[in-house]
This record gives C-alpha cells, sequence and structure tokens, in this order.
C-alpha cells in the first residue's frame, strides 16, 4: 500500500512539474511577441463590432441619467523624495459628482441638466449613492443647462466647466479612441477583451494603460527603442515597472453591455485610475521611506441607456 | 445518575457495564449501553473543531487570497480547484482502505492524526504567506507554487481527515453513542469552521483592512493550533473496536458505489449541492466590492453560521416530522426560496446590508438540515446494504461521502472562478502596492446574483437525483425493524459470550465476524475430521500428556482443528455457564487486545 502511496504523490508531482515545463518551455520573448499579437487580433476582431455599436447609440434616440464622479485625496499626494514623505498621513478620500439628465434625439439636438452636489466623503458617497432617492441625501451645489439645436447651443446653455458627457461616452467607446489610445500610440498600454455569451446581452470589456515619464510625456513599447524598456520589464499579468522611471499612470477600463440581436447598446462603463509613484514609509517597523505606486484618483461613470422602446 | 447522564448525552465516568455482571442485563440494557467518557467528547470535538478550521480557512478564503491578495488570474485558480480536488477526491477511498488495512498499537486512525497534522498545519500557513508569492513575481512561478503546495495540502488533509471522519465508527459500538459524538462534533465542526471569519474580521481590524497580512495572520493561528488540538484529540480518543482481519482492496470502494444504487443516488445528488456553497464563498466579494466594506463579513456571515447551526439541530426533530428524502427536498426547496428572495429584495431597491443579512439568516437555516441529513441518509444506505447482502461497509461510505464532498468543493471553486471572470470580476493591479479596483455595476449584480439567485436555482437540480431514492418512510421502517431483530439476537448472542466483569459485551462486537469463521472452521472440522476421529484423540492424549511440536505443520493444523472442535463443544457449553473459553485462534484472524482475547490466549497457552 506504501507503494501506491508513493506512486500517487509521484504522479501528483511528476503532473505539477511537468505543467511547470510546459508553461515555461518558450522563450520570454516568443510569449511576449505572442501576447501582443493576440492583443491586436482581438482588437482587429472588436473594432468592426464597436464601430457598428456606436454608430447605432448614436443615430438612436435615447434618454439617460447618471452620476459621474471622481474620487480623490484630501490631502495633495506628490512623488515626494527620499526624505520627504509623498503621501500625507490621515489623507481622507472625498468624492466629487455631478448627475447628468439626458435626452438626447441626434448628435446634433440634445439636452443635458447637470446638477452638481457638494463633494462628500467617500463612504457617504457609497452609502446613498445606489439608492433611487440619491439626489436627497447630497446637498446641491449649482445646476445647469445644456441645449443642443441643429448643432448649436442655445445662448443660456451651460455645461459645469465644460464638461460635456455626450463627449465623454463618444470619445471612450468609438473605436478611434482605441487605437488611438490603445495600441498604436502607446504600446506599453494592455488591451484586454472579453466577449462572453449571455442569454439576453453581451458583455465587453475594453481596457488600456497609459505610461508616462518625468516630463508627462507617454511611453510607447517601440522594438528600436532600446532605450525606452527601462521603464518595464515582463508583460501581460507580469509586466513591473521601475517607479524610478515611471512617473504616472492612466488605467482606464470601459465596459459595455449589449444585445447581439439588434447590435444596441445597453449600458456603458467608463472607470479611469489616475496612478503615482510616491515615496512612503516601508511599514510600521521599517520607518524608511521606498518608491511605490498606487491610486491617487479615479474616475466612474455608469450609463444606461433608454431608448423607450 | 446513570439515566441522568444517558439524559444529558455524555457518560463522565467509566462505563458502568464494566462493573456489572452481564447474565443480569436486559435487552434494553444491552442496547443502550454506554462507553464514551466526557473526554473522548471533549477531544473528538476539538479535533473536529480544528479540522473543520483548517479546511474552512482554505475553502472560504483561499480562492479570494490567490485572486486578490497575490493576483493570480481567476481562471487558472479555477482549475487549479477542479482537478487538484478530483485528485484529492480519488486518493480519499485509498485512504480509506490505507486505514482499513493499517494495523498498529495505536489503532488504526490515532497514528495518521499523529504525523499528518503538523506538516498539514505547516502547509496551511505556507499557502497563506503573501511574502513567498511577491518574492516569486511572474504568475508562472506563483501558478506553480499554488500547484504544488495545494496538492500536497490535499494529500495531507486526506491523510489526516479520513482517519478522523472514521474515529467515531470505531470509538463506540454504540449506534446512538456514535450519532451523538457525530452530532457534537459536527456542531463543534462548523463553529470551527467560522473561526477563520472571526480571525479575518480581528485582523482586518487591527490592520485596517490590509488583506495579504491578515489572511497570514490568521493563517499562522490556525495552522498553528490546529494541529495542535488535533494531537490532543489524536492522543485521548480511544479505538474501541478491534479491527476485523478482512482487509478491502482499492478497487472494492468503487464497486461499492455503483453496487448500492441508494447510495449512488445519494452521492449524485450531493455532488450537485455545491452551487450551495457559493453563498458563504461569496461574502467577501459581497462585503469587499458592494458594500465597500471588508469588516461586514462577521455580520453577513455569523447570522448566517448560527442559522446553520440551528438548523443541523432542529434537523433530528424534523425527521420526526418526515422522512430524509422529503425533508432533503423540503430543506432544499426552502434555501432556494430564500436566496430568491433575498435575490429579488435587492433588484427592487433593499440594498442595505442589514436587511440583506437578517433574511440571509432565514434562509441559511435549511443549510444546516442539509449539512446532517446526506450523512444520515448514508447511515440509511449503509443499513439498507447490510439488509440486501449482511455487509456494512462505513470505511468505503463515508470515504466516499468525503470524496464527494471534496469534488463537490472543487466544482465550486471552478465554476465560481468562471463566473467571476464571466461577470467582469476586475483583479487588482500587481504592480500597485495595495490597488483595490472599483468594480462596474455588471460585475456588482453579476457578484450578488453569485451569492443569491445562481445557487438558489442550481441548488435545485440536486433534487433531481433523490426523487428516485427509495430509502425512506415505511421502506426503511421496514429494512431497520429487520435489523434490529438481528441486532438484537446478536447482542444476547454475545453478551453470552462476554466475560463476566472483566470486559464489555460490545468489544466483542468486533470479534463476532472472527468467532463466526471460527465456528465455520469448526464445523468443517467436525466433519472432515470425524473418519480420522479415533486417531485425532489419540494425537490428543499425547499432546496433552506432552506437548512436543509437531514436525509438519499440516499435523500442527489437524490438531489444532481438532482441538477447536473439542474447543467449540467445550466453549458452548460455556456461555450457558459463567466462563466462556474462546476457541482457538485461527491464523487469519486479527489479535483483539480485549481481556477477552487474553483469556482466550491464556486458555490456549494452558492447553
Amino acid at each position: 500500500m506504501k507503494k501506491k502511496l508513493i506512486l500517487i504523490v509521484s504522479l501528483m508531482l511528476t503532473v505539477c512539474i511537468l505543467m511547470t515545463v510546459f508553461v515555461g518551455c518558450k522563450s520570454a520573448e516568443e510569449k511576449e511577441k505572442e501576447y501582443y499579437a493576440e492583443n491586436d487580433a482581438a482588437v482587429a476582431e472588436h473594432t468592426e463590432t464597436l464601430n457598428t455599436l456606436m454608430d447605432k447609440l448614436f443615430a438612436t434616440g435615447w434618454k439617460s441619467s447618471f452620476v459621474y464622479a471622481y474620487t480623490y485625496y484630501s490631502k495633495e499626494i506628490t512623488r515626494g523624495s527620499t526624505s520627504v514623505k509623498g503621501w500625507p498621513d490621515d489623507n481622507e478620500e472625498m468624492t466629487a459628482f455631478m448627475a447628468f439628465d439626458v435626452e438626447y434625439t441626434d448628435s446634433q439636438n440634445y439636452t443635458i441638466k447637470t446638477t452638481v452636489f457638494k463633494d462628500v466623503k467617500r463612504e457617504d458617497y457609497v452609502k446613498h449613492i445606489d439608492k433611487k432617492n440619491y439626489r436627497e441625501k447630497f446637498t446641491v451645489d449649482k445646476t445647469f443647462e445644456y441645449k443642443l439645436i441643429n448643432g448649436e447651443p442655445t445662448a443660456d446653455s451651460q455645461l459645469n466647466e465644460g464638461f460635456n458627457p455626450i463627449e465623454v461616452i463618444f470619445a471612450n467607446i468609438n473605436s478611434e479612441y482605441i487605437l488611438a489610445n490603445g495600441l498604436t500610440a502607446s504600446d506599453s498600454m494592455r488591451f484586454y477583451l472579453n466577449d462572453s455569451f449571455k442569454l439576453s446581452n453581451r458583455f465587453m470589456r475594453i481596457e488600456t494603460r497609459a505610461v508616462y515619464d518625468s516630463n508627462g510625456n507617454v511611453v510607447t513599447r517601440d522594438a528600436n527603442a532600446a532605450a525606452e524598456k527601462k521603464f518595464w520589464t515582463g508583460f501581460g499579468e507580469d509586466i513591473s515597472y521601475d517607479w524610478n522611471q515611471v512617473y504616472s499612470m492612466d488605467n482606464d477600463r470601459l465596459t459595455v453591455l449589449y444585445t447581439k440581436k439588434n447590435q444596441q447598446v445597453d449600458s456603458l462603463e467608463i472607470y479611469n485610475e489616475d496612478i503615482l509613484s510616491y515615496y512612503t514609509q516601508n511599514n510600521d517597523v521599517d520607518k524608511s521611506l521606498v518608491l511605490k505606486a498606487d491610486v491617487i484618483g479615479f474616475a466612474e461613470m455608469v450609463v444606461e441607456f433608454d431608448y423607450g422602446d | 445518575m446513570e439515566e441522568n447522564v444517558q439524559q444529558e448525552g455524555f457518560v463522565d465516568e467509566a462505563m458502568p457495564i464494566q462493573e456489572e455482571p452481564s447474565g443480569g442485563m436486559s435487552d434494553d440494557d444491552l442496547a443502550n449501553k454506554k462507553y464514551l467518557k466526557m473526554r473522548d467528547y471533549v477531544f473528538f470535538s476539538l479535533a473536529q473543531f480544528a479540522s473543520s478550521a483548517v479546511t474552512g480557512l482554505v475553502q472560504g478564503y483561499l480562492l479570494f487570497f490567490y485572486t486578490v491578495c497575490v493576483s493570480i488570474p481567476a481562471t487558472q485558480v479555477g482549475v487549479m480547484f477542479l482537478v487538484s480536488k478530483i485528485f484529492d477526491g480519488l486518493d480519499d477511498p485509498t485512504m480509506g482502505v490505507i486505514v482499513d488495512k493499517t494495523r498498529t498499537k495505536w489503532g488504526k486512525m490515532r497514528p495518521f492524526l499523529f504525523f499528518g497534522a503538523i506538516p498539514w498545519g505547516v502547509l496551511t500557513i505556507i499557502m497563506f504567506m503573501p511574502s513567498i508569492y511577491s518574492a516569486m513575481g511572474s504568475t508562472t512561478a506563483k501558478v506553480a507554487f499554488m500547484w504544488i503546495t495545494y496538492l500536497l495540502y490535499s494529500a495531507l488533509g486526506s491523510i489526516v481527515g479520513i482517519p478522523l471522519q472514521g474515529l467515531p465508527a470505531v470509538a463506540s459500538p454504540n449506534t446512538d453513542e456514535r450519532a451523538k459524538i457525530i452530532s457534537i462534533s459536527r456542531i463543534l465542526g462548523s463553529i470551527g469552521e467560522q473561526s477563520a471569519l472571526v480571525l479575518i474580521t480581528l485582523f482586518l481590524l487591527i490592520t485596517k483592512n490590509d488583506y495579504p497580512n491578515s489572511y497570514m495572520l490568521m493563517a499562522l493561528v490556525i495552522g498553528v493550533l490546529g494541529p495542535v488540538f488535533m494531537l490532543l484529540g489524536a492522543k485521548f480518543i480511544k479505538e474501541r473496536l478491534e479491527p476485523t482481519d478482512r482487509t478491502p482492496s482499492t478497487l472494492e470502494g468503487f464497486k461499492y458505489l455503483f453496487k448500492n444504487k441508494q447510495f449512488l443516488l445519494l452521492i449524485c445528488s450531493n455532488l450537485l449541492t455545491f452551487f450551495r456553497n457559493f453563498v458563504s464563498a461569496m461574502i467577501i466579494y459581497v462585503v469587499s466590492y458592494i458594500y465597500n466594506n471588508g469588516s461586514l463579513q462577521i455580520i453577513f456571515a455569523l447570522p448566517g453560521a448560527i442559522a446553520s447551526m440551528i438548523g443541523m439541530m432542529i434537523a433530528p426533530k424534523l425527521r420526526k416530522m418526515m422522512d430524509s428524502k422529503k425533508l432533503f427536498i423540503f430543506a432544499t426547496i426552502w434555501h432556494s426560496i430564500g436566496l430568491a428572495i433575498i435575490f429579488f429584495i435587492y433588484l427592487i431597491g433593499g440594498t442595505w446590508w442589514w436587511l440583506v443579512a437578517i433574511l440571509m439568516f432565514a434562509a441559511m437555516i435549511p443549510v444546516g438540515i442539509l449539512n446532517v441529513i446526506p450523512h444520515l441518509m448514508a447511515t440509511d444506505t449503509l443499513d439498507y446494504w447490510e439488509d440486501k447482502t449482511g455487509d456494512r461497509c462505513e470505511g468505503i461510505t463515508f470515504s466516499l461521502m468525503s470524496l464527494r464532498s471534496k469534488v463537490s468543493s472543487g466544482f465550486k471553486d471552478y465554476v465560481m472562478s468562471y463566473l467571476l471572470v464571466y461577470f467582469g470580476f476586475s483583479q487588482a493591479l500587481p504592480f500597485l502596492s495595495d490597488h483595490t479596483p472599483v468594480q462596474s455595476d455588471f460585475t456588482k449584480f453579476g457578484l450578488f446574483a453569485i451569492y443569491t439567485i445562481i445557487p438558489a436555482i442550481l441548488n435545485l437540480v440536486s433534487i433531481i437525483p433523490i426523487m428516485f431514492y427509495k430509502l425512506s418512510g415505511k421502506k426503511m421502517a421496514e429494512i431497520q425493524g429487520r435489523l434490529a431483530v438481528k441486532r438484537l439476537e446478536e447482542a444476547k448472542r454475545l453478551e453470552g459470550l462476554a466475560v463476566e466483569g472483566e470486559t464489555d459485551v460490545y468489544s466483542v462486537v468486533a470479534e463476532k465476524v472472527a468467532i463466526d469463521d471460527i465456528e465455520k472452521e469448526v464445523e468443517m472440522a467436525k466433519n472432515q475430521q470425524e473418519a480420522t476421529a479415533t486417531e485425532v484423540k489419540e494425537s490428543l492424549l499425547v499432546a496433552d500428556e506432552a506437548p512436543a511440536k509437531p514436525k509438519r505443520k499440516s499435523t500442527k493444523a489437524k490438531a489444532e482443528k481438532a482441538q477447536a472442535s473439542e474447543n467449540s463443544e467445550q466453549a458452548q457449553e460455556s456461555v450457558v455457564e459463567e466462563t466462556p473459553i474462546a476457541p482457538a485462534k485461527p491464523k487469519r484472524t486479527a489479535k483483539p487486545k480485549t481481556v477477552k482475547s487474553e483469556k482466550a490466549e491464556d486458555v490456549k497457552e494452558d492447553k
């Protein structure tokens, strides 16, 4: 019986070792090439779908009420230095947000009502925002109305600091945006698509990441520019960044729910993270300052479309 | 005193049966004799508590740890869980057979606990050490480490778990006592399962929601205390039933599964109950990503755990009102309806965490019932098989139940990890210090659906095999009636074989099979050697005067058989008198350690 036990344990270990060897048998370069080739193929495959969806969305009338929120920290976060903390203590999460009521007829004719609320603590925002009567739970700061008729805004039209959600929606979902910001301009970005089956609709996820150097320039992934390789090593799940070189990063995520049958967008969710590298205390025991990176602010917007049918 | 003790469910002193002459015992006395002491209950429950604490930690938190704390892709984790748990499930029956074949001075179960507990605990700690994963860097290395450690953990889990589950079956021959110790230890076990919850809540508060380090601290506490409790259990629990000489083959377990159709139906049904485990496994996701507050976990999980315990306690009472089959169906539907109500209330805006927690309390009561009923049904299938064939396969049955549990758990993690991917669950970016991505609304909806409506619907599938399950109501009553008569007859017979005041009657049960064999051999010896009776008698006379060793084995065997023949007749007379004389032991018979056996050896030596 001992033999059988040894046999079982040996088999299990063999499976583990074989799997490890199998996974690791390709060279890193080959795997990297394969990874980006798959990304390119995914872009090509889904660009058409996205174009069709967008064309239909902006050619159809719809209504929607939604919130755009930006969460930030109450104290300013800087990079700091080896002797100065970049992340201040007792930094509290706050959320600035505004609600939009949109009646969209076509790209030349629509109305946007904007309600700006006073900033609240993140925990209070989360506590109430999913409730139907959330507007009653927060303090309104100001309101605006923007009306576009035949491509011209009316005289009293106003947007809060020029923020037009229609442009945000359009810019994010348009395949040009993806091509411009996804892979061609900055190859360091990650592109991730998930198009899974659902009974009534489909789910698509697009993720992009842009990396910036100390001058605020986007770092591109160019096979011929070896110098730029100093910003990161690896790829995909295993990518790691040299925070001495990378100062900041944008991490964007767009989720689209759509009905396959009539190619109609049901909802889209835009999520954007601002990431910064900064000096902070290593831990409570080792209080020396080390360079780390984390999210210092994020924007979120979930738009559900009501086509009135 | 004895009656009071029995009413309370515990026996705290030496068993009176050992001091009472067996001849004065009624049928009821025979059937109700107690063997377990308080320390058996305490230490077995402690061991069960420890074992459940470790399995509760791994089953409830490892998926979250892998996917969120160390950023291993969910699909990779899902595949690993599925494959390794099927592996693990298959080695359970093998372990059952290994246990059945084990003969040591400590018994056949306890040695595995002695040697397996500490490595199991150490491995549990290693699996939850975030620093090991971060030192590895690449996902491939993390995945390989995950596979190796989890497979080893599973193998050690079988080495420790199977003997632990089998201990009640050898701790007492009294079925009521067994049921009691199982019931008490399962309640303690379910508390043990929640120990990880209490610890994680505590450590999250202390570390201010630092998940990786909280998980490591939790694993350290459980990984150290768990083996200590298991070792204490192994030290103090007694194996009272001696093993028979029959050692089943490895394949026998699997054959039994397909021969006993009722058991097969039960296993199939139970395999399909894995969806139910989504509820507890999803709590951490729901509180972290929907309610954005990890410390709410205890508020969600504890009422459910208490409700589950209530369910376990009321299960025996409900079983008096309806048979196991109906109760299984009733509890499954109750659970599904409860979960569906929570989902629909959430959909129409009832998203308050306190409302969900309260409603979940009501929905989780049947889970306790469903934790107990399959085990009672498994014992029904044992009775059914015994009634049908005369064999009783506890070891195989419970190792297959364990297999079912592990395979089911593997399915749970596999399906759950794919559902997380399907609903677009965003994992933390591995290159950031403490990244907690906000999940999209679609994902949040999905997380709540996995928590409620998905298990609610899929749970109902487990009812289908049970619809074909026949061991209920009248049929089971008939089977149990026949077995009761059979057992009473055996008890009476064994009562006669017990040595007055020196051993307990039921310890003889362990030798029943051996004694039956002896009698058969005696009978055969009688018939076969009738022709040479005179010659044998002469040789016996010579042997009595001068017990010289025969030169040839065959001669010795003949002499022993003939002697056994005489002894058998003598023994049968002695049964009626006061001192039973055990027949000579056949070669295949194991060596029981009971006083009776020692006496038999003495008799043999005397001769």
